[in-house]
């Protein structure tokens, strides 16, 4: 109580006192952006870390559509269903590509319908399944055209790997 | 309290003859002769020269808060008025701290954050490769992710063979189907339902194939459907 008159008056202290409210709030963003930098230079060099280590294929040598070029990739793809089926005289109903994903470009998705004999259709589904590249059906269906029909169909997905980075 | 101490200069002889001097702090000079037979010397000489450092230093501390509370304070001096820190000091303390802390947090954490920005801009550019190899790498792995259960998946004609292996002569497949979640599911026509389930159990593949549906048809089998489906 005794000193407080020597103590400076409070219209004084304001600036001081707005000079370190500004500093702790610049102080506080600045930790915020600490933060933020820290984080990116932790992912970044965890990234740099896995893109310098070796690829894992994801086929064995030769079973993926390899080349820098994926159009080519899904012209050798949809060239290969259609040979194959052609080769056995089947009728094809549907050979349709779908558009490349843009986070999956390394993944070829046709969508079939081939319908012929039921040892024809065999033969197909052999030539596709054991050629090079190599195609498995993600989905099928394999059955009669209609009841009591003798020809079936094999309607599905057929997917390959388009591995252009080795 | 402690009694007031005088420093002495004081000159002894040891056993051996060599004479050594000491400064001793003591209340009088025949306590300074005592210790320093209780040493085992010899005195030779004592003299005073002056009040000990000890003695100086608690006169001072106890005049000092007295002066100072002898032009505020009217009666007598209590124990909580001589420790009293003049709040103005107590307010620049607090005041210089706190500037002193907020300037420190404002400057460090920009300056930790230019720099770890710098690091992180140095990598981009030394590991450009190693970063659109990760990338690549990123999209293969997603790619791989959707493509394993199809291409891990027994192939249809695997499943064919291996049915055509196992079902008896007098059953036919009628229909047969995978779903994009690797549920086998497949149609038979038999003349004896029964015979079914015990020769698909022998097969891994087929194992956990249970009926679903069963119909009688125009030709007098049974039509049955089962499936590996989780319910």
């Amino acid at each position: 109580m005794i000193m407080l008159d020597r103590l400076p008056a409070p219209r004084a202290l304001l600036p001081l006192v707005v000079a370190i409210a500004l500093a702790l709030i610049a102080g506080w963003f600045g930790i915020e952006r600490l933060n933020r930098e820290r984080d990116r230079l932790t992912t970044l060099e965890a990234m740099a870390d896995l893109g310098s280590r070796p690829p894992v294929p994801l086929l064995p040598e030769g079973l993926a559509h390899a080349g820098r070029d994926r159009r080519a990739a899904e012209a050798a793809f949809g060239r290969q269903l259609r040979q194959a089926a052609s080769g056995y005289r089947l009728l094809v109903e549907r050979i349709e590509q779908l558009a490349a994903d843009r986070e999956r470009p390394g993944l070829l998705i046709a969508r079939i319908a081939v319908s012929g004999s039921e040892a024809d259709i065999m033969r197909f589904v052999r030539r596709v399944e054991s050629g090079k590249p190599a195609i498995r059906f993600a989905d099928w269906h394999i059955g009669p055209t209609a009841p009591g029909e003798s020809t079936i169909r094999i309607e599905g997905s057929a997917l390959a790997l388009w591995e252009p980075f080795g | 309290m402690t009694p007031p101490t005088t420093r002495f200069r004081c000159e002894a002889a040891r056993p051996s003859g060599a004479t050594d001097v000491r400064l001793i702090d003591a209340a009088s000079a025949a306590a300074a002769r005592d210790r320093l037979i209780a040493a085992g010397l010899e005195p030779l000489t004592i003299e005073a020269v002056g009040p000990s450092l000890l003695t100086r230093l608690s006169e001072l501390l106890r005049s000092r808060p007295r002066r100072r509370l002898e032009k505020h304070v009217l009666g007598e001096p209590t124990r909580a008025a001589a420790v009293r820190v003049p709040p103005r000091f107590l307010a620049s303390v607090l005041v210089l701290s706190l500037a002193g802390t907020s300037c420190a947090l404002m400057v460090g954490s920009w300056s930790l954050a230019l720099v770890t920005a710098w690091k992180a801009e140095r990598i981009m550019r030394r590991e450009a490769v190693s970063l659109v190899r990760y990338h690549e790498r990123l999209a293969k792995e997603r790619v791989r992710r959707v493509a394993a259960p199809a291409m891990t998946a027994p192939a249809i004609t695997e499943v064919m063979e291996r049915l055509a292996g196992i079902l008896p002569p007098d059953t036919g497949l009628a229909d047969a189907k995978r779903d994009t979640a690797g549920a086998l599911t497949i149609v038979l026509e038999t003349p004896d339902p029964d015979q079914i389930r015990p020769v698909l159990a022998h097969d891994p593949l087929f194992r956990s194939m249970r009926s679903i549906g069963q119909a009688r048809t125009e030709q007098g089998t049974m039509r049955i459907t089962l499936t590996d489906a989780r319910r």
